[in-house]
């Protein structure tokens, strides 16, 4: 190890060098955790439905006699539903989603999907990750290309938090987005109370060999990572709140958003995932279940959100990557299909119903069309919320389905 | 090199056998990447055996080892002893306990593999006899030809189940198979049609579970002309499936995700580059064992294009780790740290199985799996070649913490920075030079991620 | 290679023998109150423990079959050459060379007057005392053991662990949270020092307010028998410390420890003083004891004594390949109607909750009024090995259990097997919906007994070696019998031999049980490759590490026959006795299966 030795001889204080030079970051060095009083900049938070939610059992279109000819096990009778408006009701699981409805502080934008459906689980959830730019061989997410554009020099601009893969969504070009599963156990054990942590870290971060892409990206990774353990200390998962989340993974989920977001943490995306809503037979009681932790967990949320007095400046937001067929199978479940409903809440938001529901005789292969595109609906949180320009993002201009006014 | 494209290099040139000359002759650290990506990495003794042997001689053993050893027969019935409980966690864990304890690591890794490709998840089978029967189907076509593969996973009972072909009636197809069937196991997407996915939906009608077992209802079968894919014909399922891999797609397709899983992670495999191996696929019959020694004995394998461009995946990070050593664990345990970073085995996320490269790593997982590896290191149900470390470090002369040499050429995929490994050797002096202490620190640095 | 280190065997080895041997360094002083233990330790000892003849259980010890059996283990054989004990033997070589004779020999002669142990309430203490036959050998070997200690310590750079810190007479050696003391042919060791220097003060100046004067103390020693190990308990006073525990208020909040251990909550409410003896003989023998009246029990507890104390086990049932039998007076339907003056509300509530839902799988009979109510008060419950014939065998085999109890109304019979019915069906449709197996029912009428049973119906081929062949619910009906059983064939066979009127008769007692060794090392080898399995999978051993492990747990599963325990109760007494003997072993034959 010849090159080896060179290097010893040349650099003597090669080590001690190294150790001191310009890697201990800035936020060891003070600036670390906003004070109270800041951070008073507008969140999103996210919530995923993967696996493509029913769509006409969520918002359920009672008024229409061709639902329940097509839904001859799964409809909802009329009696059950939490009437809406005079034609639409959600699904009596979603009590959670009334309540918020009632404090104005729902937005249910209908029949929203994309051109040319797509009815792979995969490729549509890439699609609406990427706001329709998924061929890259590392493709950006539209929130990833937001912080890109916004926020890469601020410290975690956003979180994605769950068990789950990252989602594509996330994806930036530069500094990756952290993903939380548990704050208690965001640290290197190994540094854990250890005399060489400083000098250890100190390595982990010293720079690499740019040549290797997925090396960059390691280690890149590496230092978000050791960076977010950091500002995450002394933040709990446990402690009481004023309000109980469900027991749910979801629940606990928002349940930590939301203590990240009361102790101040400058984050301003969230981003976490509901699965199990690919309910191709027997779907009855397996949807009920989803809706119901849906709707009880994202209620509990904004109202802690309110508790905290944060309800002005945060937008909740859930999508899934389609709809369901409107006719159901012989299973007793329902096959992918396309346009669907999605949900904002919210103190902010323009509380009801957005866009009209989908006709149920006017199919396409046997699927709505859809109304709004989901990137009108990109264009505006982007706009009117994040403050930032759309177009760039979402990869042209499409109108905002007025969300906000 | 550019290395986000392969568009300049030679296809041929690439796939054609390496040869060692004395510009790149063949190094510990070339067999050391062969056992990485081959198997779930080698001994260091394996490794320095292997760079006497050469290339050649090496990947033949590799291609020789069978599965017909007194471990691999005890391991067969310990899967059976595990299902008996009918948890299909505890079968996850024999399957990491054959992985780390097997003679044959390159099957295994060939099983795990094909595992990825014909993604089931245990948690919606909820039948661990099953998931060991499939386990086993993976094993036994492991590396042999493709067609006959897809013909006997398109019956197996834990697949049927996963794709919901147990309803699968003439009157109502189930889409979910042949949607899967194209897009992900033999063609890959924008290669057929919706409606090829329902007239393919309709060969396989009847297809189903009975009392357990693989069973075709022919009353429920669409004895109907079906028409798909430039073909018409009264077709059955393994009708269906012969057509589907006559697609020229779907040499390119298996081509390009063997050199994704054994080459490279983080550039685009062209169809140009991956034509030689989908050639290879067709002239042979689908033969997987030697389409995937093509690709391991290959110029662009022992080149830099390849070398320590993957990222580990878990299992490969666990078993990899523990393998270097001779070493086991508690692999219930081992299966809940698994878990946590991404990668149980049974239990892919969907049914597209796991993502692989970038997708393994992100904030949280990085963590995780340095955590792994220090709760590996401090559990003393991890037996060194049934010790402890300090002795089994004791008896190997490489090992030495003083200087760490050996990291660079067994253990890592890249070499540490020069700095760097002054700066870590200087810690391990003053801390005694403990080899957990040495491996923990050297597992939270991004190299050891590389595989 | 560095200086000989010590491994932790030798320093606890060092550190016994310089406790052995501590105070030898101090002047002989003249004519002090010594007397016996409870002369000197303190009124606030609560627990006694007294071992008459040390050197004669170390000699039983030491030639007893078991320890040679166990020292010629191929395992053991193996453990002896490694490097670990290779040092622990030469630590206690250098030991013997210092203080001139046998580490063993000197033991017993520093005990041969005794070993006592006593707990403190006073000042949380424990003491460990012995009484040495020979005060000036037992000077100098402590003067050895410490200057040994000393030098290793030396040798290791490290400085002498312990300090001297003498008090009055005594010699006193203080290590980290340890001290010994050394007084007269006295040497004693404890973790609190005002202890040893209470100890100390007593012996040498008396006390008038010693445990010997302690009325509890009295009790206990009036009812002391010959034992080998004999020990007493100042219950009284230990309740008073853990007040308001629930176990001490005479009752529990666990329903299953009530059913189980219900009347003796009455003993550790109640009684004074609580004895225990241990004989190490050929075979080992351990006995409870407290004294008891028959007025402590509460109504409530009649299902547990019943009435005026007078509730025995039913006869045990004796079937071929018998692991164990527990029989016992219970009145389960009792038990359940006592539930309001035995439980805190929760609880009761919590049953009532289990009990409408287990209502809905029985057909709508209440299950506390109408199932355990039917039950004449004694159950008894059986563990046999699994006869399999040439029927699928499990890979993982499990014994096969019956529970044994007495019908009020035979004809009740015909409700539970209704009730049998609906549950087996309800098992069925879960079973189904999941793709399982599902149950076969069927009854027949075997001469006098009638019997329901169901199997799972499987296609052939399919399940072999799944768990499910461990079981075939089962209940029957003899006489007044009824029997509920995880396997036909056990409830056929109980059911001959009740008709018989076969048992096996003891004493009649409140609570036995029996346990064979032997049959409970069977379950164990026949389970070999799935327990070879798990150690390979939770310990991380290779294949032979683990099939060592597993024969090593063989050869210790085969040195236990069989072991038993009786609890019962008379007017004045409350006694429970646990015996445990052990095979006619013959080291060569150190067994393991192949």
């Amino acid at each position: 190890m010849n090159h080896r030795r060179k290097f010893l001889q040349s650099t003597l204080a090669g080590s001690a060098a190294i150790s001191l030079s310009g890697v201990i970051p800035d936020f060891l060095l003070g600036a670390s955790r906003p004070a109270a009083g800041m951070g008073r900049e507008k969140i999103l938070v996210v919530v995923q439905l993967s696996g493509g939610n029913d769509g006409l059992n969520t918002v359920v279109p009672y008024g229409d006699d061709d639902y329940y000819k097509n839904r001859f096990t799964l409809a909802i009778g009329k009696h059950q539903v939490l009437k809406i408006d005079d034609q639409v009701g959600f699904h009596p699981a979603l009590t959670g989603f009334e309540e918020l409805l009632q404090s104005h502080q729902l937005s249910i934008i209908q029949g929203v999907g994309y051109p040319n459906p797509n009815r792979s689980h995969f490729e549509s959830m890439d699609l609406w990750h990427t706001a329709h730019q998924v061929n890259a061989q590392n493709p950006v997410g539209w929130l990833g290309r937001t912080v890109d554009t916004r926020m890469s020099d601020a410290s975690l601009p956003a979180v994605h938090f769950g068990q789950g893969l990252q989602p594509l969504a996330l994806k930036t070009s530069k500094r990756p987005v952290p993903s939380i599963r548990s704050i208690d156990n965001f640290k290197l054990n190994v540094l854990h109370d250890n005399k060489f942590k400083d000098k250890l870290s100190a390595l982990i971060r010293s720079p690499r060999d740019t040549e290797n892409s997925l090396l960059s990206y390691v280690h890149e990774s590496s230092n978000v990572a050791l960076e977010t353990s950091h500002r995450l200390e002394g933040i709990s998962e446990t402690g009481s709140m004023e309000f109980s989340f469900p027991q749910t993974e979801l629940g606990r989920n928002l349940g930590v958003i939301a203590r990240l977001i009361g102790s101040g943490l400058s984050t301003r995306i969230y981003y976490t995932t509901l699965e199990g809503f690919d309910t191709h037979s027997n779907q009855g009681a397996s949807h009920q279940s989803l809706l119901n932790n849906l709707g009880n967990s994202v209620a509990s949320f904004m109202n802690q959100m309110k508790a905290q007095g944060n309800a002005e400046r945060v937008v909740l937001f859930s999508f899934s990557e389609f709809g369901r067929r409107v006719r159901e199978n012989a299973s007793a479940g329902t096959d992918h299909g396309t346009a669907a409903p999605v949900f904002a809440c919210g103190s902010a938001v323009r509380c009801g119903l957005i866009g009209k529901h989908p006709s149920l005789i006017d199919l396409d292969q046997g699927d709505m069309k859809f109304q709004i595109d989901y990137r009108s609906i990109y264009s505006d949180l982007l706009k009117n919320w994040m403050g930032i320009d759309p177009e760039p993002i979402v990869g042209g201009s499409f109108k905002p389905v007025g969300l906000f006014s | 090199m550019n290395e986000s494209s392969l568009s300049e290099l030679d296809p041929v040139q690439s796939w054609e056998p390496f040869v060692p000359t004395p510009e790149r002759p063949w190094t510990n650290q070339l067999a050391a990447h062969l056992f990485r990506r081959a198997a779930f990495g080698g001994t260091i003794n394996q490794i320095i055996a292997a760079s006497k042997q050469g290339p050649d001689r090496t990947i033949d053993l590799i291609f020789g080892q069978t599965d017909d050893t007194a471990i691999e027969s005890e391991m067969a019935t310990a899967g059976r002893l595990v299902t008996g409980g009918a948890d299909s966690r505890q079968l996850a864990a024999w399957w990491l306990l054959r992985m780390i304890r097997t003679e044959c690591p390159f099957l295994e890794k060939m099983t795990l593999f094909w595992h990825g490709h014909f993604a089931t998840g245990a948690d919606k089978v909820m039948d661990a006899r099953a998931m060991l029967h499939q386990n086993q189907l993976l094993r036994k076509h492991a590396l042999g030809r493709f067609q006959p593969f897809v013909k006997a996973i398109s019956r197996d009972v834990a697949m049927l189940i996963y794709l919901d072909s147990e309803e699968n009636r003439k009157t109502r197809p189930n889409e979910n198979y042949a949607r899967e069937l194209m897009e992900l196991f033999c063609l890959g997407p924008g290669n057929y049609g919706e409606r090829d996915i329902k007239q393919v939906a309709r060969c396989f009608t009847g297809w189903g579970v009975q009392h357990g077992q693989f069973d075709f209802n022919e009353h429920q079968h669409d004895k109907l002309p079906k028409s798909f894919l430039g073909a018409s014909g009264n077709f059955g399922g393994d009708e269906a499936i012969e057509i589907v891999l006559q697609q020229p797609a779907a040499s390119r397709f298996i081509a390009k995700k063997m050199i994704r899983f054994f080459v490279v992670d983080d550039v685009e495999i062209t169809e140009d580059f991956a034509a030689p191996i989908a050639n290879q696929l067709v002239e042979t019959g689908f033969n997987i064992r030697e389409a995937v020694k093509t690709i391991l004995r290959s110029n662009v394998f022992f080149s830099k294009v390849a070398i320590a461009r993957k990222i580990k995946s878990p299992i490969e990070l666990a078993v990899g780790f523990l393998r270097f050593f001779d070493a086991s664990t508690n692999v219930t345990r081992l299966c809940q740290s698994l878990a946590a970073i991404g990668q149980l085995p049974l239990y892919p996320p969907n049914v597209k199985g796991w993502k692989g490269g970038r997708s393994w790593i992100n904030a949280s997982t990085i963590l995780a799996r340095a955590n792994l590896i220090t709760d590996l290191l401090a559990n003393d149900k991890t037996k060194f070649k049934a010790g402890s470390l300090a002795d089994w470090a004791q008896s190997f002369s490489e090992l030495d913490m003083n200087n760490l040499d050996w990291a660079d050429e067994f253990l890592l995929a890249t070499p540490l920075p020069d700095a760097t490994r002054l700066t870590l050797e200087e810690i391990s002096n003053k801390s005694n030079r403990d080899p957990a202490n040495v491996l923990g620190w050297l597992a939270t640095l991004p190299e050891f991620q590389l595989n | 290679m560095t200086s000989i280190r010590f491994q932790p065997a030798n320093r606890v080895l060092a550190v016994i023998c310089a406790l052995l041997s501590a105070g030898i360094v101090a002047p002989i002083s003249f004519a002090q109150t010594v007397k016996s233990a409870p002369d000197f330790l303190p009124d606030s000892t609560v627990i006694y423990v007294h071992i008459d003849e040390p050197a004669a259980i170390i000699e039983t010890i030491e030639n007893h079959p078991v320890l040679n059996y166990v020292l010629e283990l191929k395992e053991v054989q193996q453990l002896m050459r490694s490097p670990q004990f290779a040092m622990a033997m030469l630590g206690r070589g250098l030991l013997e060379q210092q203080i001139g004779e046998d580490v063993i020999e000197s033991l017993k002669k520093h005990t041969a007057k005794g070993i006592w142990i006593a707990v403190d309430r006073e000042t949380q203490g424990a003491m460990l005392l012995f009484q040495s036959s020979d005060e000036v050998e037992l000077k100098k070997v402590a003067g050895k053991v410490l200057s040994f200690i000393a030098a290793m310590a030396a040798q290791d750079g490290k400085d002498i662990p312990y300090k001297k810190v003498d008090y009055r007479e005594a010699v006193v050696a203080e290590f980290e949270g340890l001290m010994i003391a050394r007084y007269r042919t006295w040497f004693m060791f404890t973790n609190k020092p005002k202890l040893a220097r209470s100890v100390v003060d007593s012996m040498i100046d008396g006390s008038d307010n010693s445990l010997a004067e302690q009325d509890w103390f009295k009790l206990g020693l009036a009812q002391r028998n010959q034992a080998d190990v004999w020990a007493t308990v100042d219950l009284a006073n230990i309740r008073k410390s853990a007040r308001n525990q629930e176990p001490f208020l005479g009752r529990t909040s666990n329903p299953g420890v009530e059913l189980i251990f219900g009347g003796v909550l009455d003993t550790l409410k109640n009684s004074a003083v609580v004895l225990g003896e241990l004989n190490i003989k050929e075979h080992l023998e351990f006995s409870l004891s407290a004294p008891f009246d028959a007025n402590w029990p509460s109504q409530s507890r009649e299902f547990f004594f019943g009435k005026d104390l007078g509730g025995f086990a039913p006869k045990a049932l004796n079937p071929q390949n018998m692991i164990a039998n527990l029989t016992s007076y219970r009145d389960v339907g009792l038990w359940w109607q006592s539930k309001e003056d035995l439980y805190p509300e929760n609880v009761i509530a919590q049953l009532s909750q289990a009990d409408s839902q287990l209502s809905t799988i029985f057909s709508g009979m209440d299950f506390g009024q109408d199932i355990l109510g039917c039950l004449k008060p004694g159950v008894q419950i059986i563990a046999t090995e699994n006869q399999y014939n040439d029927k699928h065998v499990p890979d993982i085999r499990i014994p096969a259990f019956a529970v044994v109890g007495t019908l009020k109304d035979p004809e009740i019979f015909r409700k539970l097997k209704i009730a049998f019915q609906t549950a087996i069906g309800l098992a069925n449709s879960a079973l189904g919906r999941n793709g399982q197996p599902q149950l076969e029912v069927e009854t027949e009428t075997r001469g006098e007994s009638k019997i329901a049973s169901a199997e799972y119906y499987y296609e052939k081929g399919t399940e072999e070696g799944l768990l499910l062949f461990n079981f075939a619910p089962t209940i029957a009906l003899q006489g007044s019998h009824f029997i509920l059983s995880s396997r036909r064939e056990l409830a056929v066979e109980l059911s001959e031999l009740i008709a018989k009127n076969e048992h096996v008769g003891t004493e009649p007692q409140n609570t036995s049980l029996k346990i064979d060794g032997r049959l409970l090392r069977n379950i164990l080898v026949a389970n070999r490759e799935f327990l070879v399995t798990q150690n390979m999978m939770e310990e991380g051993n290779d294949r032979s590490s683990a099939e060592s492990q597993i024969k090593l747990l063989f050869a210790i599963a085969n040195l236990f026959q069989d072991a038993d325990l009786d609890f019962g109760v008379t007017d004045n007494k409350m006694m429970f006795e646990f015996r445990l003997r052990f095979n006619d072993l013959e080291p060569t034959k150190a067994l393991t299966p192949q």
